[in-house]
């Protein structure tokens, strides 16, 4: 039998039989479905059909077509140099020279983001982590931990808390051999929880 | 004279309008709320705004159907690609009589996901010392559909509840852990869990 809430907690215990029959009916279901998955930052929006947007008949032409392609090298060569020099710029401070960085999202309605930079493994193996978030949820109990995820396993790799609409800088280690296709959550810890709270933050 | 034919364009128009009033032209339904078959039939015309409805209502079943099929989530998002883009290229072949948009929409996702498995080069498989306990092909293809229409479902769900059946079900969280949670009021919980539980089965049942 699948482990789930108590439906009478749920529901409470002064519905018509009738009507806690139908719902009791969909609580089964959703026990035997199991979880849904969240989707990943790829498939947020659709991305097919654009070319028959019929918007994009009515489009008016800017420029003549002969001048378009210089004017998108010219904007990408900007945009190079803008984002080398800030790559630059911001990642060699503080002495914390990131190696590259990873985005994450919220999840489950859970309107917050983070970024996480990673630094260089140092002698002993260890990668340094510099993790900025916004709009992580303010907590009256409990604190954040931030896990790598390889398959099904989890290896934390540090806890922190005070967050609310600014932004929370911190920084955290990851004790281990990072790989290719690992994943990084940010979890809510629950006093007294044995196992993981729910995902906040996820890469996936 | 003039005068006269003046009189008679105004009548001409005049009678056009009122007839026009009389039998106006049937609007087309707003695209949300449409069954999955209608939008199926608009998408095969070209509709856009109708692909976008019907991407948010299956884009997570068919994700979460490709995910537990494939075991990897890059190849669960190309196979949820390959799903739409074969929605907008073919809905055409949906023929409304023959059923329910969302049995179609879920043949075409598995198709896709078949496609994937294929696709796999996996080294020869040692034999097992012991019959598997895993569900065979009937029981996981029966568990797969059911899925498919709970979380089809959910999906009709206001964002305001979806996320409490989530959390309830999925995360494991007791309901005051929810209300911590969401920052919301222990009672505002329960009374959204049990709507939102009651709207899951009128969908369901609508889906049957």
């Amino acid at each position: 039998m699948t482990q789930g809430p108590n439906f009478e907690e749920l529901v409470g215990e002064d519905l018509p039989a009738e009507e806690e029959a139908r719902l009791r009916r969909a609580h089964e279901l959703l026990l035997a479905a199991g979880p849904i998955a969240e989707l990943p930052p790829g498939l947020e929006e659709p991305t097919i059909g654009e070319q028959r947007r019929p918007q994009d008949e009515n489009v008016y032409q800017l420029l003549p077509r002969r001048r378009v392609g210089a004017a998108l090298a010219l904007a990408a060569a900007i945009a190079l140099v803008a984002f080398v020099g800030g790559y630059i710029v911001g990642f060699r401070h503080e002495g914390f020279t990131a190696q590259y960085s990873v985005p994450m999202h919220g999840v489950a309605g859970v309107d917050a983001s983070a970024k996480i930079q990673i630094g260089s493994r140092d002698a002993n193996g260890n990668w340094p982590l510099k993790v900025e978030a916004r709009g992580l949820p303010r907590l009256k109990t409990g604190y954040y931990e931030m896990f790598l995820t390889r398959g099904k396993q989890m290896f934390t790799c540090g806890t922190f808390g005070g967050a609310g609409a600014k932004t929370v800088k911190v920084r955290l280690n990851a004790p281990y051999q990072l790989q290719r296709g690992d994943g990084w959550i940010v979890v809510k810890e629950l006093p007294g929880r044995p196992k993981p709270g729910p995902t906040i933050l996820t890469t996936a | 004279m003039s005068a006269r034919k003046d009189k008679e364009m105004e009548l001409a128009l005049d009678l056009d309008v009122r007839a026009r009033a009389r039998n106006p032209k049937p609007r087309a339904a707003p695209a949300e709320q449409c069954s999955d078959g209608e939008l199926l039939v608009r998408i095969a015309g070209g509709d856009r705004e109708a692909f976008d409805i019907l991407y948010r209502r299956f884009v997570r079943p068919v994700f979460s159907l490709a995910l537990r099929r494939l075991g990897d989530r890059g190849r669960a998002e190309d196979a949820t690609q390959e799903t739409f883009t074969s929605v907008w290229r073919s809905a055409g072949s949906y023929k409304p009589e023959r059923g329910p948009g969302a049995p179609w929409l879920y043949a075409v996702a598995r198709n896709a996901i078949v496609d994937r498995t294929r696709a796999r080069s996996e080294p020869p498989a040692e034999a097992p010392d012991a019959p598997s306990t895993d569900p065979g092909p009937p029981e996981e293809a029966e568990r797969s559909w059911l899925a498919w229409r709970v979380h089809r479902a959910m999906q009709e769900l206001p964002e305001h509840e979806r996320p409490l059946l989530e959390l309830a079900y999925w995360s494991g969280l007791s309901q005051s852990e929810i209300a911590d949670f969401l920052n919301i009021p222990l009672g505002t919980v329960k009374t959204r869990t049990r709507s939102a539980l009651g709207r899951l089965a009128d969908a369901l049942e609508e889906l049957q």
